[in-house]
């Protein structure tokens, strides 16, 4: 059984640095979407599928032509807005015959595009990530194809005590798997924080090469997580005894925004953007090429199929101490996922019937912090 | 903090958030609703399903094999840019 990945919700479809004049194709939730930038330089999306015989527009030889896209099967050919101006062969052109434009706004150096009802896309829903775009800090960032279903790594991303065990020598270190963490559900905002705060721990080689600091941290990790694209992973990084002025000025620490966006391929694979923004360092390179190789070396090391396959095994379903608030997901499928999330008003009041889950149900939420039998 | 339970001080300030506490040391949950009322679970499941039912079963001021609930003062998030 698999969390279905809701519709009506904005989703990451790729950088805006991706999509040019030329076609550029993405599936996001099972649906072909083909994005390209209009002559003013705006992102569109429309369907990747011919409204003829649905041969995909993206793929060749369909082609690009004065900014028009003219499918490769019978030269069905379509205009900026989508819709068809020419029919080879015949003078007129259905007006029924337009490709399904997706709602796309690009913020922040991202392009979301809105899966679900167009009527329903609000783009003051799409949540921010300013430093990624922002020149006080520098980012680096990738994505990666990950086979496995997009709740698994939202299981994974929000249990960060595994960064001892599977990222030793990277972001891992003793601290983070012993450190108390609390998670909150704000469920009128629409967002899962997870705290885990070490005021005395040893600084991973992650930040210790990147921010020079040498010895023992403080280390704050605060994960704020906006169901269900956008997670993102406030870590400061400090000298042990340094806290932030009163006023909210903190000089002494350095601050990097680890930020993924999970957005589902299909039922079962998912696209893993990755970004790593920090307000240090901001013009050496050097540091860019370290933290780039090595938090792309920490996406691999979880997107291994034995990480998320770990989801469904037996064995899952014991209890660990330190990742067993990732029980989040559970009101994150309840709340996060409905089309009202976040902010929507209740259409009835609470308490509202709620069926008893079923066997599989209580399984996958549990997947790495199930209770002990 | 108190009876090994970590005191952790909120982040989120809205008037319905939950709040899932691991006790330090130990295998168990603390939930926290919203409404004020607490528990300790070993099963994560249970704990969702009775935070997601308030009112039901919640009674302000409810305390039942906790400790004290969070009483610290909220806590500023400060890695966020501005």
């Amino acid at each position: 059984m698999s969390i279905a990945a809701p519709r009506d919700q904005w989703y990451v479809a790729a950088y805006g640095s991706e999509i040019r004049h030329e076609l550029f194709a993405r599936t996001v939730l099972g649906e072909p979407i083909l994005f390209r930038r209009s002559e003013h330089g705006e992102v569109v999306a429309h369907s990747d599928r011919c409204v003829h015989r649905r041969f995909p527009l993206s793929q060749a030889p369909s082609r690009l032509v004065d900014g028009q896209v003219v499918c490769g099967y019978h030269g069905f050919t379509y205009g900026t807005d989508g819709r068809c101006v020419a029919v080879p062969g015949q003078t007129r052109v259905p007006r029924t015959a337009r490709l399904t434009a997706y709602p796309v706004v690009e913020l922040d150096s991202l392009v979301w595009v809105w899966i679900g009802d167009p009527a329903l896309a609000d783009p003051t829903r799409i949540p921010r990530a300013p430093y990624l775009a922002s020149p006080g800090y520098t980012t680096v960032r990738g994505m990666e194809p990950l086979a496995a279903r997009f709740s698994l790594l939202v299981d994974n991303l929000l249990d960060l005590s595994h960064e001892t065990y599977l990222h030793g020598g990277y972001i891992g270190t003793p601290e983070v798997a012993a450190t108390p963490i609390t998670t909150e559900v704000d469920d009128e905002a629409g967002v899962v924080h997870v705290s885990r705060h070490m005021d005395d721990a040893e600084c991973p080689p992650f930040y210790s090469r990147s921010t020079g600091l040498q010895g023992r941290i403080a280390r704050w990790q605060d994960i704020e997580y906006v169901p269900p694209c956008l997670y993102k992973l406030h870590s400061r990084i400090a000298p042990v005894g340094s806290v932030p002025n009163p006023d909210g000025t903190d000089p002494d620490a350095f601050h990097v925004e680890v930020v993924y966006a999970i957005t589902p391929e299909t039922e079962h694979s998912t696209h893993d953007f990755w970004m790593v923004a920090r307000d240090f360092a901001l013009d050496d390179e050097e540091v860019s090429a370290f933290l780039a190789e090595n938090n792309r070396t920490v996406v691999l090391q979880a997107s291994r199929p034995s990480t998320f396959s770990s989801g469904c095994s037996r064995a899952s379903r014991t209890a660990t101490r330190s990742s067993r608030s990732t029980s989040t997901p559970v009101a994150w499928r309840r709340g996060g996922c409905s089309p009202g999330w976040p902010g929507r008003p209740r259409a009835t009041p609470r308490p509202r019937p709620r069926a008893p889950p079923r066997p599989d149900e209580r399984w996958h939420p549990r997947s790495a912090t199930g209770p002990r039998r | 903090m108190s009876g090994g339970i970590p005191e952790a001080p909120p982040v989120r300030g809205g008037d319905r958030v939950y709040r899932i506490h691991w006790v330090l040391g130990a295998d168990r949950l603390r939930g926290v609703c919203h409404c004020g009322s607490e528990r300790i679970f070993d099963d994560p499941v249970e704990l969702w399903e009775w935070l997601l039912a308030h009112p039901d079963g919640h009674e302000p001021g409810d305390v039942r094999a906790a400790g004290p609930g969070p009483t610290a003062p909220a806590r500023r998030l400060v890695a966020t840019p501005t």
